[in-house]
Parts: structure tokens; sequence; C-alpha cells
């Protein structure tokens, strides 16, 4: 009857150790620090370029500015593939790394993102659409992109942090909470200020959270350094 | 369940998976595509020696792959379930379902 006892403690013991090991990997959110660090890069080359066109309206500064903005589309891109798959978890280092089965995002859904994201920027310079909704749009678009790829990319804490964080701020967006720097530079310095906030309130979050259930993960382990000793081979 | 029916389950309970750590080495494999040794000995808290004998056994019993490799001047040792691994611990739960009350 004991041996029963003991059998059933057992399987809990390791059913509760395979839900933490799960719940600490698909908590690290440390690795966000890179596109982070990029979009700030971003913003500040993004308002230094239109800052220079408001200064001086020349062929040379239009071309600068048109460069700027190529070159931060293109980055972009380069920098999700080149950085995050090399840097993505590399604040983890001293704990081991731990890689879950990741689901492919299809390519219709970057498409549709891309599309939602980037399109109400396009209609706010051609003053098609106000700087408000272009950005509740944008902010909504991001907010559901984020929760989307958090559960294919198995970053669950993450993309429900920070998705839901993005979705807050369209949300106040949309009701008429005024955004930051909205009427000196419009759209971009906003989205780019709502992005970094978000971002930075997810990163705190999401790694005191890893940090919580690693110390869990610690105090529960079932087969501590006596037991895993005493055993041999 | 009569007596028989209970030895026969004892006796194809696999003796490599019966084991506290190695148990439980299987248990967070299968739940990852890939683990380093270092996130094992973190989750595991057992000696790096222990550990390495335990994933050897593993390892010589077909039940996970072994890939170790040089990042830079450091070695990387990372340990994915095989098939048979998988296999093995769902026939192991069974069993043990199966001796319960």
């Amino acid at each position: 009857m004991s041996d029963d006892i003991e059998k059933e403690k057992t399987k809990a013991e390791l059913e509760n150790l395979g839900w933490l090991v799960d719940q600490y990997a698909q908590s690290r959110s440390l690795g966000l620090a890179v596109p982070l660090v990029a979009v700030v890069i971003i913003a500040v080359l993004l308002v230094g370029s239109r800052e220079l066109l408001s200064w001086k309206t020349a062929w040379w500064s239009i071309a600068i500015v048109f460069l700027v903005e190529a070159w931060i589309l293109i980055g972009s891109i380069w920098l999700y593939f080149k950085l995050w798959p090399k840097y993505g978890n590399f604040f983890y280092k001293r704990d081991g790394k731990i890689k879950l089965e990741q689901e492919r995002v299809p390519i219709w859904a970057w498409a549709t993102y891309a599309f939602t994201f980037i399109g109400p920027a396009v209609l706010n310079e051609l003053e098609m659409l106000s700087v408000r909704w272009a950005l509740a749009m944008a902010l909504a678009s991001l907010g559901i992109f984020i929760l989307y790829l958090g559960k294919k990319q198995k970053e669950i804490a993450l993309g429900v942090v920070y998705g839901l964080l993005c979705l807050a701020e369209a949300v106040a967006t949309a009701v008429g909470v005024p955004a930051p720097f909205v009427e000196r530079h419009s759209y971009f310095a906003s989205l780019m200020v709502y992005i970094i906030g978000a971002g930075l309130i997810t990163m705190v979050v999401v790694h005191i959270y890893n940090r919580k259930v690693l110390r869990r993960i610690k105090e529960t382990r079932p087969f501590g350094e006596q037991e895993a000793n005493k055993s041999g081979t | 369940m009569s007596k028989r029916q209970i030895n026969q389950v004892h006796n194809s309970i696999n003796r490599v998976v019966h084991e506290p750590v190695r148990l439980a080495i299987l248990k967070i494999l299968i739940s990852a595509k890939e683990v380093d040794f270092n996130f094992l000995l973190t989750v595991l808290g057992v000696t790096k020696g222990n550990l390495a004998t335990h994933t050897n056994t593993l390892e010589s019993a077909g039940l996970i792959e072994v890939k170790k490799e040089f990042r830079g001047k450091i070695p990387h040792t990372s340990y994915r379930i095989t098939k048979t691994g998988r296999a093995e611990f769902q026939k192991y739960w069974e069993n043990m379902k199966a001796l319960a009350p």
C-alpha cells in the first residue's frame, strides 16, 4: 500500500516537474533586449532624420531620410533572421539552455502583420487616417501578432504580457488618451515609445516570473542531491 | 489483476527507466526539442559526475541522443530523446498505471 502511495507521489512530482520546466522554458524574456535596443536605434534614426527634414528641405536631406527609412526596413528583417536566433536566449547561459519544439509562423501571418502594421503609417503619411487611429491600429496589429507569435514560438509568457500591453495601449489611444510626443513627431515617435515601454515592462515582468519558476523547480526537485547520489546506474 | 499478471507487468518494467533521476531526465527531454547539460544540472540538482553517468546509461540503452560540440573552445553537450526513449517512457507509465490498485 505504501509502495502505491510512493508511486503516486513520484508520478505527481514528475508531472509537477514537467509543468514547471515547461513554464520556465516558455518564460524567457531577456533575449527581448536585443530587438528593443534595435527599436531604440530605429527611433533615434527616424526622429533624427525627420528633424533634419524639418530643419532643411533640400534634395540631399530628402535622400538621407529615404536612405535611413529604407535601411530601417531592410535592417529590421536582417536583424530578426541574424541576431535573434543567435542571441535570443543569450542572457540565460548560466542556467543552461532548453529548446522547445517551435511551430513555423506561416508567410500569410507575417504578410498580414506587415500590412496591418505598416498600412496605418502609410495612410497617416497620406493624411487619410488620423494619428490617433493609425497608432491604435498599428498597436492592435502588433499586439495580436505578438500573442500569435508567442503561442507558435513557445514564448507564452512574453507573448501574453507584451501582446496584452500593446492591446491595452491600442485601446487607450482609441478612446482618446493622448500619446507621448504625438504633436511634435506625429506617428512614429509615439509608436516607438509605446513599443519600447511595453517591451521594458514585459522584460521585467517575465524575467521575475522566470526566476520564480526556477526557484520553485529548485525547491521541489524531486530527486535532489542525496537521493541522486545514492542511486547507482 | 492476478498474481501472475502482476509478475508479468513487473518483469516488463524497463529497469533503465525505473530510476528516479533517469525518469526525471526523460520527463524533461520528452517536452523539449533539445536540452543542454547545464540545464539538466540546474533543474535536477545532481552532481556533474552523477548526471553524466545517468545520461551515459540512457544513451547506451538508446533512449536518448547525445550531441557533443565545441562552441569556441568550450565543449557543449546537449541531449534529445529518441523515438525508442519516448515509447519506453510511455510504456513505463502504462505499466505503473496497471500496477496501481
